[in-house]
């Protein structure tokens, strides 16, 4: 069966895709920070709970509410992406219905999990067993993710509905699957030692011992994995099908400028963390991620141009909506922006 | 089509989402209202200087932050993530109309996310203004962002002008937004009361706790009557035919709307109650039961909202099963090609049933489940085969709009109901019922040409007449069939003899006692008003009686006899024969003896499509499984009682409230006769078909045990169709009357009856049922034989009742055509299955050979002698 064959049909949007590609881009840019503050710093709690300078009490107090704040920001790339390729991803969907659903379940019970873990550190009693549980689902959570992303973007794979409707399909398949998955996993390990790292870094500055201990400790995290990364990104990129690796390696300048700066940008990152410059680390990281989200994003784009491109979507334009959408995205940023204003004056007191 | 389905069995018919978004919704909602619940209580605190208030109000927003922020925040996103596998179509619409809607509704839940993180941190940090103005800015995002999403789904029920403009803002101001809304809005408020009774009765400050308390109660009470009037409000603006079906039209919503009312007046009570100061061990339970309460007015209304909406998931656009009407025409062209995740594209024997799972799959499984909750489908099919089910598929959606219609081949449609049947429901796939007909002796009365002065010629009038054995459900067919006879002397010009005779008619054997075998006796009163004696009819005719000479028809007759097809022994014969007997008067001598079958069956195969089996032999009879399944299904879809009143033993005739011509029931002048309503209703589940339609009603079926076609013309290979049409066609005369005489409830039937016999309905001829028949003179033109293989009597009617068959006379007005030529769909030479002559007595008593009396030039019949000519009778008698 012709995969191309499977491939759904075009939908009317209001508004060029353009638009919709930049708020994907931007809004996935800081789920993806967020979330990997939250596994990367549930593993790092985990694993460094029983030291002396654990940065694991600092990390669970703010464990569940970044991962409110991840699950708020996984909204808009979820919506930007049905808009743009939401025929993909459903299918996806589909065919893993039964790992799409479990996903909520399993991100509800980490949340659940994540505040027993704090609340635990907050009576002194140690919840490992907790968190240890905590990470496996927010491990699940990443495995699903990277799976159904892989396979929106791999019709070739979508056949295997024939001989398996019941919504179990997993593209493990996929050479690219593994080196994925790992990437994006180690790239948790990175930002969660980076955040604990950014967390100590004015209480180092200030001399504070145990805080230097522990922006040691998170700047150790980062730079180790993001070499780790290094290497997986090597293998990621020599796993993608020929046609789409030769794009990043010449064929087009784009790709290839897009894939270039990203590696200077970690290689910066890599240079300011190996000298301890947290902020210059975090500035490095950030345009780092940026920039492999946009990689991200070309990637898919080849995997999919047999079959589509965004720019094939009719536009049916209505522009009122989309100026109401900007006012309230100000309005409410410049609220929220006011009352954590409110809340940080208050950190003084008791 | 375009997208692949989940296959689910017990989890199917939406399931996933009737749970996660019932459950989401019942959090979601106390999340708006108990925002607000937090921040009056924090200013209550305030302001009554209670320490104990405010500490209720911090621990209170403790739960309220892990209960709303993870578990209604992430099943908010677990409702997207099932619509997006249950019905990836629809969300896809949705989201590429209303994305900014949702992307606006994104950033209050950002506001509202932080709001509630900061309300929850800093609590007892911040001065109390900052603090509450934070408490107010959690309410005013969570209440706008129910404000948006109250827009879209409202749209998916009331699409108002966006159904053409397909304008954003049509689509979120629909017209059930604002009912909607402020229904969503006193919900949460009473929500926010039950929720806020779970802390508060634990607060251990008496007073402190009393006043909270206390406050909660007004919460419920308060939101009672708002959520009545706006819930009216809400049915006011709905479109009619989405309003009648919602209140009248589903036996699935009746029960919940039927619940609101009890639940509100229970949760008065209750909250009245938790205002009482009672113990702890009291109000917790009572607390427990407010949220049952309170999940059960979410799960009645969002039931009531998502099942008001069927067929369809976004009203006129898009049905539940993702398709798109105007995507699916024609609906009678092959479904699975046009299928993008359909493996099977065409029906074979080999992948018939793989392909009725894939087409279960794409146009039922979103609504019914596979051995689950979500209506079942065993429940409405496991009772009957395919068959049955075939004809609910070619039905559906056209008379009785809560299921979209079928697309699909008719190989298709079988293969669907094979799987259903079969794999499904576990059950062999229909055979045809084979009925093993013994060959009865036919005995030729004595006759002897050379001496015999009289020639006795007798039929019965209807060449076929039912019954319907269900006499204690109903009956529309009583028993009750008329004999007539014609004594002629034999002479040079014959004679019809009039007066000085008598004619008296006997059932055979065995046939004389018809109330051992049917009910009606029993419940005559019932159903027809009177109380015959048994084995006797209302009119007064027992088995064995005589006939009396009618003046205007110039014939003898004895209508209302009562016979069955069932045998004192056991056995089945919708054929007896009947002994006829004409005696002089004065002498009581014996002038003339003949035999004449009296037909009768009630091979009736309702049970095909409603349940149970035949009642008798398995080849006849209406079983009362059967007859109980009728009623059932005539009650909830005319909002008629009929199975209670069979229950308590008062059951009626079908003619109390349908007009019948047959009986000349006046019944409800306004309803559709009979024959139309029947007909009408019947050939909309049997479209397509061939002759075997008319089998599954009339005792047809040619391996049956009636097989009543069985006329000279059935052995020339022409069949109903020829004279009756199809079944849409016949459907369709009747219908078409019944429209002219201004019963606009005929257009419900019509709207989906194709014509086959002819091009358009405009030229479907109308005519009375029972009245208006086709001619035997269409095809017979001036009498002469035509032409075998196109002959074809459709849709010419005969005037009148003067103009039937039955009641037509040769040319001079003396003897009847049916005294000639035999009964009607009997006519001679006939072949009855259960003796090749049976029905050909009379010819072969007074010619020695079957076919029409005098016909080969056997004038001798009745002249005594040679005759010339060949038109006295009518034309071309004398055939070359």
């Amino acid at each position: 069966m012709d995969p191309a064959a499977l491939a759904p049909p075009l939908v009317t949007i209001p508004a060029p895709w353009g638009i919709f590609e930049a708020l994907l881009l931007l809004t996935f840019t800081v789920h993806l920070l967020f979330m990997n503050v939250v596994l990367g710093g549930s593993i790092i709690a985990l694993a460094t709970g029983g030291r002396r300078d654990t940065p694991a009490q600092a990390l669970a107090k703010t464990l569940p509410t970044t991962l409110a704040l991840t699950v708020n920001m996984g909204v808009p790339p979820l919506l930007f992406l049905s808009v743009m390729f939401g025929g993909y991803l459903y299918t996806a969907s589909v065919l893993s219905a039964v790992y799409w659903l479990s996903l909520i379940a399993l991100a509800m019970a980490a949340y659940y999990l994540l505040y027993i873990y704090s609340y635990g550190w907050k009576k002194g009693v140690s919840r490992a067993p907790a968190m240890a549980v905590a990470v496996a689902f927010l491990l699940s959570v990443s495995f699903i993710m990277s799976n159904i992303m892989s396979l929106l973007q791999h019709p070739a794979a979508w056949t295997a509905y024939f001989d398996n409707p019941g919504g179990t399909i997993l593209n493990l398949g996929d050479p690219t699957f593994f080196p994925r998955w790992l990437h994006f996993v180690t790239a948790s390990l990175a930002v969660g030692g980076l955040y604990v790292a950014l967390s100590n870094a004015r209480a180092a500055g200030r001399g504070d011992a145990a805080a230097t201990a522990k922006k040691s400790l998170g700047l150790f995290w980062f730079t180790r994995a993001t070499l780790v990364q290094i290497a997986l990104g090597i293998w990621f990129l020599l796993a993608l099908p020929t046609d789409v690796m030769l794009l990043f390696m010449g064929k087009s300048g784009l790709h290839t400028a897009v894939f270039l700066t990203g590696l200077a940008a970690v290689a910066a990152a890599l240079y300011f963390g190996f000298r301890g410059q947290v902020r210059s680390t975090v500035g490095a990281l950030a345009a780092t991620v940026a920039l492999m989200v946009g990689m991200r994003d070309l990637v898919r784009t080849a995997y999919l141009a047999p079959y589509f491109h965004p720019g094939k979507l009719p536009v049916v334009p209505q522009y009122g909506p989309l100026a109401v959408f900007l006012i309230s995205l100000v309005a409410a940023i410049g609220l929220t922006w006011y009352m954590v204003s409110l809340y940080l004056r208050t950190k003084g007191r008791a | 089509m375009d997208y692949p389905v989940w296959q689910l069995a017990a989890a199917g018919g939406g399931f996933w989402i009737a749970l996660i978004a019932t459950v989401h919704v019942f959090v979601a909602h106390f999340a708006v209202g108990g925002g607000l619940f937090l921040v009056l209580t924090e200013a209550k605190g305030h302001r009554e200087n209670s320490p104990a208030i405010l500490d209720y109000v911090k621990s209170h927003t403790t739960f309220f932050l892990l209960l709303t922020m993870v578990f209604g925040g992430l099943s908010g996103v677990a409702i997207w993530f099932t619509i997006a596998v249950l019905s990836p179509g629809g969300t896809l619409t949705l989201v590429d109309a209303f994305v900014w809607g949702w992307a606006t509704e994104w950033t209050f839940f950002l506001g509202e996310i932080a709001a509630l993180l900061v309300y929850h941190y800093s609590f007892g940090r911040m001065p109390a203004k900052d603090h509450m103005r934070v408490g107010f800015l959690y309410f005013a995002f969570a209440w706008l962002s129910l404000f948006t999403i109250n827009g879209i789904v409202g749209v998916m029920l009331t699409p108002g002008a966006w159904a053409a403009t397909n304008d954003f803002w049509d689509g979120m101001f629909n017209p059930s937004f604002w009912p909607s809304l402020v229904f969503r809005s006193f919900l949460s408020f009473m929500l926010a009361g039950f929720f806020g009774f779970v802390t508060a009765i634990k607060i251990k400050d008496a007073p402190a706790r009393e006043r909270v308390v206390r406050s909660c109660v007004l919460w419920a009470v308060i939101s009672l009557p708002f959520l009545a009037l706006s819930g009216w409000w809400y049915l006011s603006v709905l479109p009619e035919s989405t309003l009648a079906f919602i209140l009248h039209g589903s036996t699935e919503i009746t029960p919940y709307l039927a619940a609101l009312p009890v639940i509100a007046v229970l949760v008065g009570m209750f909250a009245l109650i938790m205002a009482v100061r009672l113990p702890l061990a009291v109000r917790t339970p009572v607390a427990a039961l407010l949220l049952v309460l309170g999940f059960g007015v979410v799960g009645a209304f969002e039931y009531i909202r998502e099942a008001g909406r069927r067929p369809f998931i976004i009203s006129g656009r898009m049905w539940s099963t993702g398709i798109v009407p105007a995507q699916a025409e024609p609906l009678s062209d092959a479904f699975l090609p046009r299928a993008r995740w359909a493996r099977n594209k065409d029906i074979t024997e080999k992948n018939r049933l793989d392909a009725g799972r894939e087409l279960y799959a794409f146009q039922c499984l979103p609504c019914h489940s596979l051995g689950g909750p979500m209506k079942d489908i065993h429940t409405y099919t496991g009772q009957i085969g395919n068959e049955g089910v075939s004809a609910y598929i070619t039905g559906q959606g056209r008379i009785f709009k809560q299921m979209p219609p079928f697309i699909g081949s008719p190989a298709e449609r079988e293969a669907l109901a094979a799987y259903i049947t079969a794999t499904v429901n576990g059950k062999q796939l229909d055979k045809p019922v084979v009925a093993d007909i013994p060959a009865l002796p036919t005995d030729i009365p004595a006759y002897d040409p050379d001496t015999a002065p009289h020639v006795l010629l007798s039929w019965c009038t209807l060449g076929l007449k039912c019954i319907t054995d269900a006499d204690g459900f109903f009956t529309f067919l009583p028993p009750g069939s008329a004999v007539g006879a014609v004594l002629i002397r034999r002479d040079i010009v014959p004679e019809v003899v009039k007066d000085g005779v008598e004619i008296s008619y006997a059932a055979p054997e065995g046939f004389k006692h018809p109330s051992r075998h049917v009910e009606f006796w029993k419940y005559a009163p019932s159903l027809v008003g009177k109380k015959p004696k048994p084995d006797q009819s209302a009119a007064g005719k027992g088995m064995d009686g005589t006939l009396a000479f009618n003046e205007k028809s110039g014939t003898f007759e004895a209508a209302g006899i009562p016979v069955v097809p069932f045998a004192d022994d056991g056995s089945i014969n919708p054929y007896p024969l009947f002994t006829i007997t004409a005696k002089d008067t004065a002498t009581g001598r014996v002038l003339a003896e003949t035999r004449t079958v009296l037909p009768v069956s009630s091979e009736l195969s309702c049970w095909k499509c409603h349940g149970g089996a035949f009642r008798k032999g398995g080849v006849m009879g209406i079983s009362d499984v059967t007859a109980e399944g009728i009623l059932t299904v005539h009650d909830r879809r005319s909002g008629t009682d009929l199975a209670a009143r069979a229950a308590a033993g008062r059951p009626v005739s079908c003619q109390s409230c349908h007009p019948d011509a047959l009986f000349d029931a006046p019944g409800d002048p306004k309803r559709l006769n009979l024959s139309a309503a029947m007909h009408g209703f019947h050939a909309n589940y049997l479209t397509g078909r061939g002759e075997e339609a008319c089998a599954m009603c009339h005792p047809d079926s040619p391996t049956g045990a009636t097989r009543c076609q069985r006329d000279n013309h059935a052995q020339k290979g022409i069949g109903c169709s020829r004279c009756h049409g199809y079944l849409e066609d016949h459907a369709l005369t009747v219908l078409r009357s019944e429209k002219a005489a201004g019963k606009d409830r005929a257009d419900i039937f019509m709207k989906n009856l194709t014509p086959r016999s002819v091009a358009a309905v405009s030229e479907i001829n109308p005519r009375l049922a029972w009245i208006q028949e086709p001619d035997c003179l269409t095809c017979h033109t001036d009498f002469q034989t035509p032409d075998v293989a196109t002959a074809r009597a459709f849709n010419v009617w005969v005037k009148d009742r003067s103009g039937l068959y039955r009641s037509r006379k040769e040319d001079t007005g003396n003897v009847p055509c049916m005294a000639c030529h035999g009964a009607p769909h009997a006519t001679y030479p006939a072949k009855n299955p259960y003796g090749q002559d049976r029905d050909n007595i009379q010819p072969i008593q007074y010619m020695g050979a079957a076919g029409p009396i005098g016909g080969g030039k056997r004038c001798d019949v009745c002249h005594t002698v040679e005759m010339e000519g060949g038109e006295i009778h009518h034309p071309n008698m004398v055939k070359d």
